[in-house]
């Protein structure tokens, strides 16, 4: 499967699941995404800051402090009626999937089956 | 010593001397702390904290309220005296323990909510010493103070998420707009809570919103950060939780009744 036809499988897998975007943490570039509508690529790389923000950025530092990694592994932020993901691939590959789902998605699986498809796609880039 | 030295010594004193404007028949006019909700009480907490020999301090306003406090060891042991508009007179002459640092802060705020300035003065005492290590220290005062007023100000729906958090939560810290700073639960956590909060005041400036942070290693807790209306809050969950976290958020913050 292409990285694109990976994104719209995993995207498909959870209903109301509306964006998944592969993205580079390094450089902030987007790689690929797949979305439930058409969208603007100015959504996709405000999506990427997002994904740059959570998991790099002052906070997710003082939030590794406490967990057994130095940095996070994934960042949850939800608003009013969904819930943004922002979960990094296993070092030292510095890609990231950023998933925009209902606020009652089942997070675990999520967070599962996202670490599962960045080791296959981050495998396929390197 | 030569004239020269003397004038070096007391040019150095008068630098430590009160302002002659802000001395009066009243005492020393108390300096506001700034950076919190209230300064005046703050100003009389700092007072307490000055204090290592016994003294008798005495804290008045304008219109003659005052409360005597006996201070060792920035320590109060004793209620000396006060009058009748700032604290019941049972507890004239009474020895306190830290369990009465609440209390404490009431007969405090009394005198301090009058929006006039407080004087403070300073005299030996008559009577005598009790054990110093007993009393309401000044840092019983200030954890007070900080809890207090950080629940008293906090809004509703942030105070209702951190109270049914505790059901949950390993620990958590929480900072108030002005700074004030309070921390629950685990003491394992609490302390690197209560620095870690402090360091991400300064530098989260986003907008209303919680952001939880995890490892894929189960064996670590969660993070999260909450921040509403100027506050933020820093705290730690175990990863069973991450649901629950996000649906009381939900319930009292992002969706109130």
């Amino acid at each position: 499967m292409t990285i694109g036809e990976e994104l719209a499988a995993f995207r498909n897998r959870f209903a109301g699941c509306s964006m998944v975007v592969f993205a580079d943490l390094s450089t902030g570039m987007v790689l690929a995404a797949d979305t439930a509508e058409r969208t603007t690529q100015e959504k996709l790389d405000a999506m990427c800051s997002a994904a740059r923000f959570s998991l790099l950025g002052p906070s997710a530092q003082i939030a590794g402090k406490f967990l057994s990694s130095d940095m996070p592994d994934y960042a949850l932020v939800p608003d009013l009626s969904e819930l943004q993901l922002f979960i990094r691939a296993a070092h030292p590959a510095q890609e990231a999937l950023c998933v925009v789902a209902p606020i009652d998605v089942e997070c675990d699986a999520v967070l599962a089956q996202a670490r599962d498809l960045l080791s296959r796609v981050t495998a396929e880039v390197s | 010593m030569a004239n020269d030295e003397t004038g070096r010594f007391m040019r150095a004193v008068a630098a430590l001397s009160a302002a002659p404007e802000d001395v009066s028949e009243l005492g020393r006019r108390l300096k506001p702390v700034s950076r919190v909700n209230e300064p005046l009480l703050a100003g009389m907490i700092h007072e307490i904290d000055e204090t290592v020999l016994r003294r008798n301090l005495t804290f008045r306003n304008a219109s003659h309220e005052f409360v005597t406090l006996e201070v060792m060891e920035r320590r109060i042991l004793k209620v000396a005296m006060c009058s009748d508009e700032v604290c019941d007179q049972n507890w004239q002459g009474k020895h306190v323990a830290s369990a009465d640092a609440a209390s404490i802060i009431e007969i405090m705020r009394g005198l301090a909510d009058k929006k006039q300035d407080i004087y403070v003065s300073s005299n030996l005492c008559d009577t005598a010493a009790s054990a110093p290590f007993e009393g309401v220290s000044a840092r019983d005062l200030n954890a007070v103070m900080d809890t207090v007023l950080n629940h008293e100000n906090m809004p509703s729906e942030l105070d209702v998420f951190l109270e049914s958090s505790k059901e949950y939560a390993l620990a958590f810290a929480s900072i108030s707009p002005s700074g004030a700073l309070s921390v629950w639960g685990d003491g394992q956590y609490a302390a690197v809570l209560e620095n870690a909060c402090e360091q991400n005041a300064e530098t989260d400036k986003s907008t209303d919103g919680i952001k939880i942070w995890g490892s894929f290693d189960s064996l670590g807790p969660h993070v999260f950060t909450a921040l509403f209306q100027g506050y933020q809050v820093l705290g730690c969950f175990s990863a069973d939780h991450v649901g629950k976290c996000l649906s009381l958020w939900h319930a009292s913050v992002s969706n109130p009744r």
